[in-house]
């Protein structure tokens, strides 16, 4: 099983690996998409991460990420008051892919890569759960906006900074870790391996 | 490496050509026919030599996205009220207002993010697809790349609708100033999503078929 057959996703070329090290990428001699690549360490490190994000979760998505005071009257606003004031303001569909985008799909992402890498050094991924939980994770990967939301704050900071004064809470701490959490699955997480040592029947 | 161009374009067999087709979520490389629902045996989802309907899905969601795209940027996005009074700002109008501060970095950011790549995107995609209608005087490879890049940064134009919500959230309950979301944004989440959904239908293989044909075409005569 050293040798495996793939097709480029971009451009239909077969190509064969043979077996790659950690840390190496193949990649399509015609189109030189990125066909494979072998990540260090990835179960522990996955779950490492995705544990961390998981503890963050509830901080970054709660606690204020910034407060604003003006002529004695303080408030702050949290990723869910967001969702919350959009819902309040009749823009349910905007409310709604906010919390689909940021809250959501990161929370799926990190719980789903949690439970696989803890099945898999528990050599229980076997079972088709896992399975099931592996393609959440692919489905939603790419709804996943945390870091367009941080560049949001950012922005949302510069607009407001000549208006109050801002100050900034420790949910803005929590969000940027969590963020980074959700970001590193990308580089930890070895779906593709996850998957070959899958059994089924040919 | 040069050693990757000069590899002849007989070596390549594609998978189609074998009647093979890869799982898109698993990778794995199944057999298949063309007519009927194919199942991938390990992850179950669904197999297609070529995401079905590619075109004519792809053609309408970049139509859908681009009627979406003139609410998203004729209707004000958000209204700042200082004391009750402030005028709707366009997400254009929003950034010109940044620009006026002098607050030229993050008024790049906005722009690029929120009006530069919406319709870069939804133009490249009109380019993809019109291309393989026509010859294109662009490249498969340049237009592969333009692929890739058309999926990588679309999700940034969702960079303006978190800023509304932040700011409503933030300054809902100030009396003194108050910020109002508008009806663009409503438009412009839509206008992204169709993007992405666009994007995601559109089957870059479709752009190397012409030349995988072409290949097996000469294939058959050398060996003949």
């Amino acid at each position: 099983m050293n040798q495996t057959q793939f097709a480029c996703y971009e451009c239909d070329t077969l190509i064969t690996v043979t077996s790659i090290n950690e840390g190496e990428i193949a990649s399509c001699p015609r189109c030189h998409h990125h066909i494979l690549d072998k990540k260090h360490d990835s179960i522990n490190r996955t779950l490492a991460i995705s544990g961390t994000g998981l503890l963050l979760f509830i901080p970054a998505v709660f606690f204020p990420l910034m407060s604003m005071q003006l002529l004695s009257v303080e408030s702050s606003a949290s990723l869910i008051s967001g969702i919350a004031a959009l819902w309040q303001t009749k823009l349910y569909f905007v409310a709604t892919l906010i919390f689909l985008f940021c809250v959501l799909s990161p929370l799926i992402k990190l719980t789903a890569a949690f439970v696989v890498t803890l099945g898999f050094k528990h050599n229980k991924h076997q079972h088709p759960f896992y399975k099931q939980l592996l393609l959440f994770y692919h489905h939603v990967d790419s709804w996943e906006m945390l870091e367009v939301f941080l560049i949001g704050i950012l922005v949302s900071i510069i607009k407001l900074k000549d208006m109050a004064d801002l100050s900034f809470n420790l949910g803005l701490l929590c969000f940027s870790a969590f963020m980074l959490c959700v970001l590193s699955l990308k580089i930890t997480l070895d779906k593709q391996m996850i998957w070959d040592d899958l059994n089924y029947e040919r | 490496m040069s050693a990757d161009q000069n590899t002849t374009v007989h070596d390549i067999q594609t998978a189609k050509s074998k009647g093979l087709a890869q799982c898109h979520v698993c990778k794995l490389l199944v057999r298949v026919e063309e007519t009927v629902d194919n199942y991938c045996p390990r992850c179950d989802s669904k197999i297609h030599m070529r995401i079905y309907d590619s075109l004519q899905r792809c053609w309408a969601l970049t139509i859908c996205s681009l009627i979406a795209f003139i609410p998203a940027n004729a209707y004000p996005i958000m209204t700042i009220l200082y004391f009750g009074k402030g005028q709707p700002d366009t997400i254009l109008s929003g950034i010109i207002l940044l620009l006026k501060l002098g607050m030229y970095p993050i008024a790049a950011i906005v722009f690029i993010a929120s009006f530069v790549v919406p319709l870069a995107k939804i133009i490249g995609l009109f380019v993809l697809l019109v291309s393989l209608k026509n010859k294109s005087k662009f490249t498969k490879q340049q237009r592969t790349k333009m692929y890739r890049y058309i999926e990588l940064f679309g999700r940034w134009s969702m960079l303006d609708v978190f800023v509304v919500a932040l700011l409503v959230a933030l300054v809902e309950i100030g009396a003194v100033v108050e910020v109002v979301a508008g009806a663009g944004a409503t438009a412009f989440g839509l206008m992204v999503i169709l993007t992405i959904f666009a994007a995601n239908s559109f089957d870059p293989r479709l752009l190397w078929d012409e030349e995988n044909e072409e290949d097996a075409f000469n294939n058959l005569t050398e060996e003949k």
